[in-house]
């Protein structure tokens, strides 16, 4: 494999990532003598890893059984856990990796496959990341190897293939890889497909989502040619520092003073209240996460709310918009710029000539991958024409060296991991735009919520899920009653962070404007749990199995695209038919 | 009065925003405890079935958001509701101060038949952190004392984190709310659960 192309790039990342890659050299090892013994069928199969686990048994909840567990496999279709006993009489199990993905919770983790969650606990919670870390690096050099055979002249599309491990990957990004993804998506893809592919969770590769996002929700709006990207990017940071300035605070230590007269809907101008408020639910917020129990995140939290409240003391402030902002800060965090380079683009040790247009990725995804040829144009984009240009009109021009590191000029200022706060109030704030009668409690607005609510379950589910809805209906359930969460944080507490992108990418792709596709979203939801929905006697049952369902969040944002395009069809028709009908005899 | 099969309490808790009524409902209900509870973002119930005095009773608790009020919720959250249990969190003295606002208004907003005898209570939470502690027991006494010098509101010192006092604090709850039912003569007769509050109303009941 010649050096420089995106495969080798991404085996560079991939091994540049934090992870005890070692234990992929061990792929020669034989295996353990403990699977040994178990008279494992697995001959040929390297084992990456191996030790005590607990494992659940069969599912049921708190009943652990400990075993040997091992990590095997050298591809994609054979990666898979063993655990067994040592005793001849029991058959050692396997757990499927493939297009698994695993979750962290102090020494428990879980996998997640197509067909079930596994639920294994380790010694402690540092052997449990071990774990994790092992199971991640295999499948992430298994997707890589799986690729090695598909054809250089093939370019890489987006895939939906997303896994914590995916977020991992993305962090150790190169420049080269943000360059090519930034051609592909911003120069040479039109809107209308990224839209397409978005709703089919296709930016769960990129690693400048972030900029796709500012895109829709109109910061940098696809009107804006390149040249305004850094230039927008700056001035509206500098506004921020303003707000910094202006709206300087002191977190008060303790929560007796005297002069604080708390209220439970806090005013912009109660700046305490407001700050105690904010304060006690950034620290509640995606407290599993240990990004955000660092002090200085949660500081920042807190000041982007604060000041928010202040800049818009309409909205103020709500419980329920950090996990919102969370969401933000995450993406932007995962996706900035790589602070220190290898060799900086300008200095000539990278030659971007040498960099051709490249290798496939994964393509075992849910969702289609599109390989495409990459033609043979002689035409050459310069950097004028570049900087002068729209985003998304399908160029497929050759890039000069100039036009390339304008490019990279954009993404190292506008993705730069130094302005995360800047950047997550701009993003927030735009967001509060199309909230606005999610949140607000002025009256009109109130109403808005709960019309949003009805037209959900009276409207829309009535229309899809008829069986459902009049479930609901008998059992007098009311929309207030479970919807307002997953209306108002947008799913966010619903699913881990990843996958509350992919649902963000669909939300924000097919309406920009009013987020209304979170509706569709929420009767797919409705609609995957149906079954159990259906068998539960009351109301209070029904509560408690969405409590519990386990819904994949691919599965719904299907589900949601396939009702949104089917209500848009039956009004069409209807629409027509009114027209016939209106029309002239 | 034929079919009383199933008694239901719906049993309402407010307090202060980070006092801990989810934990406590989560505690009562399910025995857990996790550090990690998110604040609540519109509201949430539980139910748990109890015997009183050899009845069945069906308790529907609802966890509300401590920031939310009751306006964007809608009348569903409070209507109906027999009894409402008080939380502030013992070292935050301003979530104390405000027992009588979240009082007030859960009277002005669920407008009871009978708003002087209505079944509360009142639970100081988070007792394992005695150390930082900021309100004193007696404070507590007074005011349950000043809200009704005949019949002083009761009041339990709770930790959801180490179950202390939980039970007892629902179990006479429920004691209390089903007491003051009987004396009004409520009982749902419909074997589901009505998260409306409007059979509790139409048969016959408080409102």
């Amino acid at each position: 494999m010649e050096d420089g192309t995106l495969l080798s790039r991404l085996l560079r990342s991939a091994s540049a990532v934090s992870l005890p890659v070692h234990s992929l050299s061990l792929a020669s090892s034989k295996s353990t003598p403990a699977l040994a013994s178990m008279d494992v069928p697995l001959p040929a199969l390297p084992c990456l890893k191996q030790g005590q686990l607990l494992i659940e048994v069969d599912g049921v909840q708190g009943q652990w059984e400990a075993y040997d567990v091992a990590l095997v496999g050298n591809d994609i279709t054979n990666l898979s856990l063993v655990y067994g006993k040592n005793d001849q009489n029991l058959k050692p199990r396997l757990i499927r990796l493939h297009s698994a993905s695993i979750d962290l919770m102090e020494e428990i983790f879980s996998i997640i496959t197509k067909e079930k969650t596994w639920y294994l606990c380790a010694q402690s919670q540092k052997e449990a990341e071990e774990w994790a870390d092992a199971i991640c690096t295999a499948l992430e050099s298994a997707a890589i190897n799986s690729s090695t055979l598909i054809n250089d002249t093939q370019r890489r599309r987006l895939s939906s293939h997303v896994t914590a491990s995916t977020v991992k990957e993305i962090q150790t990004r190169d420049i080269f890889t943000r360059l090519d993804e930034f051609l592909e998506i911003y120069v040479r893809s039109d809107l209308h497909d990224i839209h397409r592919q978005a709703t089919r969770g296709a930016l769960s590769w990129s690693c400048l989502r972030n900029l796709m996002w500012r895109v829709w929700l109109g910061i940098l709006p696809g009107t804006t040619t390149f040249d305004q990207w850094v230039p927008i990017t700056t001035s509206s940071r500098e506004l921020y520092t303003n707000y910094q300035q202006q709206y300087r605070f002191i977190l008060p230590s303790s929560l007796d003073e005297d002069d604080i007269h708390y209220c439970s809907c806090p005013s912009p101008t109660n700046t305490t209240a407001l700050l105690h408020s904010i304060y006690r639910d950034v620290i509640r917020t995606r407290c599993s996460m240990p990004y955000f129990r660092e002090p200085h995140i949660q500081t920042m939290m807190i000041r982007i709310l604060y000041i928010y409240a202040q800049v818009h003391p309409r909205f103020g402030y709500h419980q329920g918009m950090g996990e919102l902002l969370a969401v933000f800060v995450y993406l932007l965090y995962i996706e900035q710029y790589p602070r220190d380079e290898q060799g900086s683009p300008r200095d000539g040790r990278w030659s971007f000539e040498a960099v051709p247009v490249d290798a496939s990725w994964d393509d075992q995804s849910y969702v289609h991958v599109d390989k495409m040829d990459a033609p043979k144009i002689s035409t050459y984009l310069d950097k004028q024409r570049f900087l002068s240009s729209v985003p998304f009109v399908i160029n497929e021009s050759t890039p000069t060296t100039s036009c390339k590191e304008a490019v990279i000029d954009i993404l190292s200022t506008v993705t730069s991991g130094e302005f995360i706060e800047h950047d997550a109030f701009f993003l927030f704030e735009k967001l509060m735009e199309r909230m606005d009668g999610f949140f607000s409690t002025a009256n009109e607005s109130t109403i808005g919520l709960h019309v949003q609510l009805e037209h959900v379950q009276f409207g829309l589910l009535s229309q899809l899920d008829p069986e459902v809805a009049l479930h609901f209906n008998t059992m007098n359930l009311l929309p207030e009653v479970y919807l307002v969460k997953w209306v108002r944080l947008l799913f966010a507490r619903e699913f881990p962070m990843y996958q509350v992108w992919v649902l963000w990418d669909a939300i924000f792709s097919v309406s920009s404007d009013n987020l209304s596709f979170v509706h569709y979203l929420c009767v797919a939801m409705l609609h995957e749990m149906r079954d159990e929905i259906l068998l539960q006697d009351d109301a209070s049952g029904i509560i408690e199995c969405m409590k519990k369902a386990n819904v994949s969040f691919t599965k719904i944002v299907d589900k949601a695209r396939e009702m949104h395009e089917r209500i848009l069809i039956d009004e069409a028709i209807a629409m027509s038919q009114s027209i016939h009908k209106s029309g002239p005899v | 009065m034929a079919h009383r099969k199933k008694v239901l309490l719906k049993v309402i808790i407010l307090g202060d925003s980070g006092v801990g009524k989810t934990s406590l409902m989560n505690q009562y209900v399910n025995q857990k405890f996790s550090n990690q509870y998110k604040a609540t973002i519109g509201a949430d119930f539980l139910t748990k079935e109890i015997t009183i005095d050899e009845k069945l009773v069906t308790m529907q608790i609802w966890d509300t958001a401590g920031q939310e009020r009751f306006q964007s919720l809608g009348v569903a959250f409070y209507r109906g509701a027999d009894a409402c249990v008080l939380v502030y969190d013992i070292t935050n003295p301003i979530s104390f101060e405000k027992l009588d606002s979240w009082r007030d208004e859960f009277l002005a907003q669920a407008g009871p038949r009978d708003p002087e005898n209505f079944p509360f209570i009142v639970l100081g939470n988070k007792v394992d952190q005695e150390n930082e502690r900021r309100v004193p027991t007696q404070k507590i006494e007074l005011w349950c004392k000043a809200k009704n010098a005949q019949q002083p509101m009761s009041f339990f010192e709770t930790s959801a984190k180490e179950a202390t006092g939980v039970e007892e604090a629902f179990q006479t709850i429920a004691k209390i709310a089903l007491q003051k039912g009987q004396d009004d003569d409520i009982f749902v007769p419909a074997a589901t659960i009505d998260l409306s509050g409007a059979a509790t109303k139409s048969s016959g009941g408080c409102c």
